[in-house]
């Protein structure tokens, strides 16, 4: 079978390697840091797989990364950065659990409501900052990210103290009703049917950029500001419409999180969310479909270190770690030559 | 007498626009003489100085500094062979004071690591004495006039004790008087047996300070002369080139004014909000129906600035545009677009396209609300009979930024023209095209006028103008100077005057 | 009264040094988001290396030297494979936190807190007028007017000005800005080794989370301070007195903890939108609207 130079060409070689190198890393690091690396080694590479519990919160896990992935890519797509993506999922997840219990006497209804709260706090977070950048030109990379890191801490405050619920022990509020819980797909693990709603999000997405006007609009945005502006694009409104839909899915991660595994809202349960949906973005280059197996690749690696921390005798940061490497490379013109300036 | 700069079969070209910029120069350059290079926009000058001055490589022929050879990698080299530069565009610090700006990279300094602020400010306070300067070195330079900024910039130089002084087009900005004090500089400089180099574009200013003229035309240099064999008229027409014969318009001009006013413009200015020389100054004309308005001008007196107004990318102070009798003054370019805006803009690549995105996505841009709604098989078919009309062989999938320069111009003409309401700006429409899509642009242009639509055309290439324009309005100093109407006895030469600033009328043209 | 004065001064100190080795990296055009995660490795391994050597000396060099590794990671991607400068110092704000745990897992099976008695106490100078207080006052002091002579008076400080006002007009005098630049990110990577240094050195332990935002309350001193080396001393005492104050009121629970974590971030954007507000009134073209202010 002959293959196409032009199949050749599509192939994210660039970004293929950095990931490769993130993995090496991650073998380097425990190879030297562990006593027992064999054993590390095949936690983190395998140990998602042994059994059903791990493989389904291992899956379940790259659930809220793929919103947020696609919240990130489009922002992307205006050529806006969101790195608020952390206290937009925290806070829209607190806000869709304290709407749900609010609202228990409708069951799954009140839980959708709670879900579309939770989608339009985390939407008016980003929101601002496109307000922002809009009046004064503020700088929308680190608006988002000091509004967001805000928000963490004040949904920090109010998980543990306001709204803590005193029956348990956990630093945590009082858990919606199992009326308004997500089905589960793979008992007795936590994966459930928001991974269904996950990968149709990524569908929905690539019909919004591709086939409509909006979408359209924010492309050419995007792709080049002064040719959207001659085209008669209204700029100003494009950048609230994507920063605000960045915002949305993120929140939509955050609720999913709580409808889907943990019914309730937890100090700090969201931590690292935001900048994984980061990363599987800037992998992704743009392809809402490509956010599944970027961040399946993400969960992978994290649900991987934290088994072994459990097994073995590494820490579960390696992925931390690889993730950062990521970072590092993802965003040079010279390892991924072609690639649409994006940054 | 030996040449100071000796510039032999020099070749530059630039691939991605199939412009020759530099075709096979050859001159000579000698201290104590001031040479003046002078032509046409695209002609070649600046290109020619950034060779001289290592800011870019020549493809072919050879540079030589006082008979050696020489292969300049980037501006210090050039600078070490004692040759120095003045930009357009100053290269100052402006919180920093006169001293500070000149010595930078060269400082004086006090125990090795120190910088020497005393020996720094009576140095070039000296430097400054010794050239007659009035500027004190430890002024800062954001508050020093255009004038004086341009004095510290010609002192970077001369405190180099730089031989070879280069000054690209250094009179743009400067007010009569400052351009007085400049040639008096320049002319001591020369008397110091300076070789000085100066790219200018008025007559005028040529005729009072040249000793040697360099024209060039379309790359090639058409020719060195002394000024005494020379005056402004014969300047002139050696600038802009022969006169052809132009064919006559089909229909009266006379009866084309009983036609109907599509668009005007009354008193157009555009200024900045720090107040500087206005960028276009009261500039008002009539469009009719049928009728091609023409404008030209040397690049930067204001063309550019009036194609963004009409396209509504910047907006005008004062004055009002009218279409069809109804106000569009500042509407904006969203609500132009709804009223049919057709507009070719001059950058093709900044403004007129968007490189990464498909051709389809390219195409769609103006009338993108009509075709979200339609069905995949109308929106194909809307795509493929554009591009069929188009006659390009082009995949709409491709990026636009991979179509040759030509086809790119090609799909943004048929997509500015597909949802024209009754006039269309065109601005440089055939700039770096190759002959049979420039002539496929004409063609379309045309067709347009015989269909009674309004046109405004926007060029630097007098030849376009003069071929397709009913009316010409000569651009020169943000304003209208000229105004005329296209028959047999307007020349190129009488145009080109008007262009280069002889036709002013405070205008010193012995 | 008293308290509150030698407190203050304190919780300076940092807050000082990370701000002056900020300072350079904003003098050279650049606003550095680094500075957390460079504070992070410095306060991490200078305590860990003071624990492995027995000596304070030979841990703030560790210490020094990790932060500055970190840094250079991040310019040297940046120089070499062109990535953005943001992104990377994000990446490193996720990396020193990730190398600490990490590191002292491996060395200490334990990434929470690290208290050794193997490291020494922190030696108290007592100062004039002031009372008691770390060699560490004395030392940022010394490094203030150190840094104010480097960028004032000599030619790398004029260049990293010039680089920070028109980096492409240095260019046409021969000297590259992206080295300057470069160096100036490493000098601040020294400033916040340092700082994070003083951090766990006084308190006499490493905690996860020890640097709490200051990296970016560096940022906000220093434009508070007027980008202007002594504009910074006031603008830092200023944020320490507000600590201070803060941290004696929590005892009534006035402010609570997750509260005052809030706070460096919401300064911050207050100063950034403060700046973008000023920084607007840029040259736009007037319209016929503006006509009606003036009297033509």
């Amino acid at each position: 079978m002959r293959i196409h130079k032009e199949t050749i060409n599509k192939l994210p070689l660039g970004t293929l390697k950095i990931l490769a190198i993130a993995l090496l890393l991650i073998t380097l690091l425990t190879l030297t840091l562990s006593k027992e690396p064999g054993a590390a080694l095949s936690a983190i590479f395998f140990g998602s797989f042994s059994n059903s519990y791990s493989f389904g919160n291992f899956i379940n896990s790259s659930v809220p990364i793929i919103l947020c992935g696609l919240g990130i890519l489009i922002a992307l797509k205006a050529n806006l950065m969101n790195l608020g993506g952390e206290g937009q999922v925290y806070f829209s997840a607190f806000i869709v659990t304290m709407t749900s219990l609010s609202l228990e006497k409708l069951g799954l209804f009140g839980a959708i409501i709670g879900l579309l709260a939770g989608g339009i706090a985390g939407g008016a977070i980003a929101g601002f900052s496109a307000f922002l950048f809009n009046k004064w030109k503020t700088n929308v990379m680190i608006t988002t990210y000091l509004v967001s890191a805000f928000f963490v801490s004040i949904t920090d405050y109010l998980i543990t103290n306001t709204f803590h619920n005193p029956a348990t022990n956990l630093l945590s509020t009082k858990q919606i009703p199992s009326s308004q819980w997500l089905h589960t797909i793979l008992a007795p693990s936590a994966l459930n049917t928001s991974l269904i709603y996950a990968i149709f999000a990524c569908f929905v997405i690539r019909y919004f950029l591709y086939k409509t006007l909006t979408g359209y609009e924010m492309r050419m945005v995007g792709s080049n500001i002064q040719f959207a502006r001659y085209g008669g694009i209204h700029n100003r409104s494009i950048t609230i419409k994507a920063l605000f839909l960045s915002g949305f899915f993120h929140g939509l991660a955050g609720g999913f999180i709580v409808l889907g595994t943990y019914h309730a809202a937890l100090r700090g349960f969201t931590g690292g969310i935001g900048w994984s949906g980061l990363s599987v973005a800037l992998i992704a280059g743009g392809s809402p479909l490509a956010t599944i197996p970027a961040s399946l690749f993400f969960a992978w690696l994290q649900s991987g270190a934290t088994i072994a921390m459990q097994q073995s005798d590494v820490t579960s940061e390696l992925a931390e770690i690889a993730q950062g490497a990521v970072f590092l490379l993802i965003t040079s013109n010279v390892l991924l030559k072609g690639r649409n300036k994006n940054v | 007498m030996k040449p100071t700069i000796s510039i032999k079969e020099v070749s530059k070209t630039y691939k991605e626009f199939h412009i020759k910029a530099v075709d096979h120069v050859s001159l000579d350059l000698y201290k104590g003489t001031i040479t003046c290079i002078v032509g046409e926009n695209g002609a070649g000058k600046s290109t020619l100085m950034n060779l001289l001055f290592g800011l870019q490589k020549p493809d072919s022929g050879t540079i030589s500094v006082e008979g050696k050879p020489t292969s300049f990698s980037s501006p210090t080299d050039a600078m070490k062979s004692g040759i120095g530069m003045v930009h357009q565009h100053f290269m100052l610090f402006d919180p920093m004071s006169v001293a500070k700006n000149v010595v930078m990279g060269i400082e004086p300094r006090k125990h090795h690591f120190f910088f020497h602020t005393k020996e720094t400010n009576k140095r070039v306070q000296e430097c400054l004495d010794a050239n007659g300067f009035t500027i004190q070195a430890n002024e800062k330079v954001g508050n020093l006039t255009v004038g004086d900024k341009q004095t510290v910039e010609i002192t970077k130089m001369l405190y180099r004790q730089s031989e070879i002084l280069i000054l690209d087009e250094p009179t743009s900005m400067l007010t009569e008087q400052e351009i007085e004090s400049l040639f008096i500089t320049l002319k001591k400089l020369k008397d110091a047996h300076k070789c000085i180099i100066i790219i200018l574009h008025k007559v005028s200013e040529v005729m009072k300070i040249a000793d040697t003229i360099a024209v060039m035309r379309k790359g090639k240099l058409i020719g060195t002369y002394l000024k005494e064999e020379m005056t402004a008229q014969k300047l002139s027409d050696l600038m802009v080139g022969d006169s052809g014969n132009y064919p006559l318009k089909s229909q009266d001009l006379r009866q084309r004014q009983h036609n109907k006013v599509i668009l005007s413009a009354k008193n157009l200015t555009v200024e900045r909000n720090n107040r500087g020389k206005p960028l276009l100054h009261r500039v008002s004309f009539e469009v009719h129906e049928g009728e091609i308005m023409g404008f030209c001008g040397v690049k930067g007196n204001g063309m550019g600035v009036l194609e963004a107004v009409l396209g509504g990318m910047i907006p005008t102070c004062e004055g009002t545009i009218t279409h069809n009798g109804v106000d569009i003054t500042n509407i904006g370019s969203r609500r132009l677009r709804n009223q049919g805006l057709a507009f070719v803009p001059s950058d093709r690549i900044h403004y007129g396209s968007a490189e990464q995105a498909t051709v389809e996505e390219n195409i769609i841009i103006n009338e993108r609300e009509k075709y979200f709604p339609l069905s995949k098989n109308e929106k194909r078919s809307f795509i493929h009979s554009f591009i069929g009309s188009t006659k390009i062989k082009a995949n709409v999938h491709q990026t636009m930024g991979s179509l040759s320069g030509g086809n790119m111009q090609k799909v943004i003409v048929a997509r500015e023209i597909h949802n024209m309401s009754d006039y269309i700006v065109l601005s440089n429409p055939t700039w770096g095209l190759d002959v049979s899509s420039s002539s496929h642009v004409h063609q379309q242009i045309k067709k347009l006028q015989a269909e009674g639509k309004a046109i405004i055309l926007i060029s630097s290439n007098l030849d376009e103008i003069m071929e397709l324009s009913d009316k010409i309005n000569i651009m020169h100093n943000a304003t209208i100077a000229a105004e005329f109407e296209m028959t047999p006895s307007i020349t190129k030469k009488i145009i080109g005057s008007y262009m280069l600033g002889l036709g002013e009328k405070n205008s010193e043209n012995t | 009264m008293y308290n509150i004065l030698t407190s203050s001064i304190e919780i300076m100190i940092p807050l000082l040094l990370a701000a002056t080795g900020g300072l350079f990296t904003e003098m050279g055009g650049t606003l550095n988001i680094a500075l957390e995660g460079l504070m992070i490795m410095g306060a991490c391994f200078s305590y860990i290396g003071a624990a492995l050597t027995g000596s304070l000396r030979l841990g703030l060099i560790i210490g020094i030297l990790s932060s500055v590794t970190l840094a250079l990671l991040i310019t040297r991607t940046n120089r070499l494979l062109h990535t953005n400068i943001f992104i990377s110092a994000l990446a490193a704000n996720m990396l020193a936190p990730g190398l600490a745990a990490v590191i002292s897992f491996r060395l200490f099976q334990n990434k929470g807190i690290l208290t050794f008695s193997q490291v020494p106490s922190l030696p108290i100078w007592h100062y004039p007028f002031i009372g008691n207080h770390s060699p560490f006052l004395l030392i940022s002091m010394v490094l203030l007017i150190l840094s104010y002579i480097i960028i004032e008076k000599t030619p790398f400080g004029i260049h990293l000005k010039a680089s920070g006002i028109d980096g492409d007009a240095l260019r046409s005098y021969g000297i590259n800005p992206d080295n300057t630049r470069e160096i100036s990110f490493i000098i601040s990577a020294v400033f916040c080794g340092l700082a994070g240094s003083v951090l766990s050195f006084e308190l006499g332990s490493y905690i996860p989370g020890i640097t709490a935002g200051k990296g970016w309350i560096a940022l906000v001193i220093i434009y508070l301070g007027g980008r202007n080396i002594f504009g910074i001393l006031p603008s830092a005492f200023l944020f320490a007195l507000a600590e201070t104050l803060s941290n004696n009121l929590q005892g009534f629970s006035f402010l609570p903890g997750d509260i005052v974590n809030s706070l460096p971030n919401i300064f911050t954007l207050i100063v950034l939108i403060g700046v973008s507000i000023y920084n607007k009134k840029k040259t736009s073209f007037r319209t016929t609207k503006d006509n009606h202010d003036t009297h033509h």
